[in-house]
């Protein structure tokens, strides 16, 4: 069976291509994705998440809040889910000051991601966490 | 592209230079709103038709800034630019939510915001940002993105200003989660509180956003079609001046041919209203290098120049890495105005062909959807509920997603597969190629392109290799 990927998104950010990126992006690397679309509400995701078993959440954002809105959103879902709760990732433009990117980063580890995607090296890093996790196969990885 | 159109070009060949109806005031036209041989003004729209008639493109900006003394300075050096300008507000991002709370508390604790908060300052403020400036030399417009826009048309509206822009589709879909028939219903008494300034001998002035979907990607018979649509519900709604858009893509003839084959089918359904043609200054990934962000804010204005549209709001060479400056934006429409001067080109048999196609593809399908309710409210719902308006790519719930694009080599716009989209059979081999599935890979490719393209010749360029810049689209 397909490891199973919900892409969300913080609630105010309305940008699209990156999610219809990222949408392929994981099908390529053998997930079944859930796309939740642009704007996303917090509890949209939550109850998302509720909904049905997932190997992966992506929260995939570029309007510059992430490090504003992402916090709450893996505070919450840390709380309310299991041990063997999804993997919980965030990744984008997070912030606008460049400078300030590196403490954002650990605020967003700290609140409950697994691992924070930003920079040049995003998608890069982004390919080597996949790569690594063992909560999918690799077998899958491969498609 | 071969042309394999089997009905003629439904007009003959118009000459672009000309004015079409409709595009020039016209005293004969008693319902541009004029009741018992009063002629009511409109800033807009009497500023338009005056540089219309002087063969003078009319440049605006994009831009917007929370402090009031910022703000006005802006409009200030705009309208002393040396090209026909027209002001620009653009509002925040939280008055666009509708969340007035969030711009209150945003604004009580001295943050700056990303825009105007025309609502949240109130009627008295307003009136004094525009005080003076505001007027038939200088019209103002606001910008806003709202899906729900009620309060900022009463805002603008009790400003004493009588453009702004967006609709029922271009604010509700590419920017939103908004069901369409909200939008819908908000849009409609808009424009009638719009168009109530007549009782004042006032005529507003409504701009479709419709010919921008997702800023790229979207075949231009799409972008025609929804603009088209949009007008005509605008009018359906009163509104009396109005334009239609198009935003630039990645290959000029067929660009012009696009904005060619509007202005025709603007000047066959909207003959008893005012209406121009504004084009939109790419508006996907832009170039990250001076030289190339300035070469692409020249050809936009070509292109304006070129296709006969009457206005070009334009972009900034500042564009791919923050909010533009007043700075920045003088220098883009000096930019414009001067690529705007040079020697105009008329366009050739390439772009005839575009414009015979679009032409053709359009006109079959806004007659299809217009045939599917008494309404040009309705008939938008349904189209997207049926799938047979189509944005591709656009992830709104109310937007089937069936319907694919392709970007070709040289940068034209093609549908790969048009789903549910009812392109009639003889039509589908001229405006379709179909592909495999394409990949995220050609996509961050196909979002790149003007940005690698126009890029690629400076010396200097800062890095940008695929696929970092993939993630950072712009619209």
């Amino acid at each position: 069976m397909k490891p199973r990927a919900l892409l969300t998104t913080i609630p105010s950010d309305s940008h699209s291509w990156n999610l219809v990126f990222m949408e392929m992006f994981l099908a390529e690397h053998g997930f079944e994705v859930e796309n939740l679309g642009i704007c996303a509400p917090y509890e949209l995701t939550y109850a998302a998440v509720r909904a049905e078993p997932r190997d992966l959440v992506v929260v995939s954002t570029v309007n510059g809040h992430g490090h504003l809105e992402g916090p709450a959103l893996a505070r919450h879902l840390t709380e309310t889910t299991d041990p063997g709760r999804p993997r919980l990732v965030i990744g984008g433009k997070l912030g606008t000051e460049v400078a300030a990117l590196e403490r954002q980063a650990a605020e967003l580890r700290a609140a409950g991601y697994d691992a924070v995607f930003y920079g040049p090296a995003a998608l890069a890093d982004f390919v080597e966490f996949l790569a690594r996790e063992p909560a999918w196969s690799g077998a899958a990885l491969l498609a | 592209m071969t042309t394999m159109l089997h009905q003629k070009p439904h007009q003959t060949e118009i000459d672009v230079i000309d004015v079409l109806p409709g595009e020039q005031a016209d005293s004969r036209r008693p319902a541009a709103g004029s009741e018992g041989g009063v002629r009511p003004a409109g800033h807009f729209r009497d500023f338009v038709l005056a540089r219309r008639s002087e063969n003078r493109l009319i440049l605006q900006p994009r831009m917007g800034f929370s402090d009031p003394a910022l703000m006005r300075r802006g409009l200030e050096l705009v309208r002393a630019a040396t090209a026909p300008t027209i002001g620009t507000i653009t509002l925040d991002s939280y008055t666009r939510m509708g969340d007035l709370e969030g711009a209150r508390r945003a604004l009580d604790a001295g943050k700056e915001l990303n825009g105007y908060p025309i609502v949240t300052y109130g009627e008295e403020r307003n009136r004094r940002l525009v005080d003076g400036l505001l007027g038939a030399a200088f019209p103002i417009q606001i910008r806003h993105g709202s899906p729900l826009p009620e309060p900022i048309f009463r805002a603008l509206i009790a400003a004493g200003i009588e453009a702004t822009e967006g609709g029922p589709i271009s604010y509700c879909l590419p920017y939103s989660r908004v069901p369409l028939a909200a939008t819908v219903r908000s849009w409609q008494h808009c424009c009638r509180m719009l168009a109530g300034l007549e009782q004042n001998g006032v005529v507003g002035h409504l701009e479709s956003f419709g010919g921008c979907m997702l800023g790229q990607l979207c075949p231009p018979a799409m972008l025609l079609t929804l603009t088209l649509l949009e007008a005509r519900f605008f009018r359906e709604h009163g509104i009396k001046s109005l334009s239609l858009s198009y935003a630039q893509g990645y290959n000029e003839p067929q660009d012009v041919g696009a904005i060619l084959a509007l202005r025709q089918l603007a000047s066959e359904s909207l003959q008893d209203v005012d209406w121009h043609v504004v084009v939109y200054c790419f508006m996907g990934n832009f170039p990250r290098s001076r030289s190339g962000s300035r070469r692409l804010i020249e050809d936009s204005a070509r292109l304006a120049v070129k296709a006969g549209a009457a206005r070009l709001i334009v972009k900034t060479g500042a564009e791919a890495y923050q909010i533009p400056t007043i700075e920045d934006n003088l220098e883009a429409i000096e930019w414009s105005r001067l690529a705007a001067a040079q020697p105009k080109a008329l366009p050739g048999a390439a772009e005839h062909r575009h414009r015979e196609a679009l032409y053709a593809e359009t006109s079959a399908l806004l007659a299809a959807i217009l045939d599917l309710a008494p309404t040009v409210g309705e008939a938008i719902q349904i189209g997207f509920r049926e799938g047979y308006l189509d944005v591709p790519f656009c992830l709104h719930p109310d937007n089937r997603n069936r319907a694919r694009s392709w970007l070709d080599g040289d940068g034209s716009i093609y549908w790969s597969d048009p789903g549910r989209i009812p392109l009639p059979a003889h039509l589908r081999d001229a405006v379709g190629r179909p592909r495999q599935i394409s990949t995220s890979r050609d996509l961050a490719k196909m979002l790149a392109f003007n940005q690698e393209r126009y890029d690629a010749p400076a010396a200097a360029r800062p890095d940008h290799s695929w696929p970092a810049n993939a993630d950072v689209p712009e619209v």
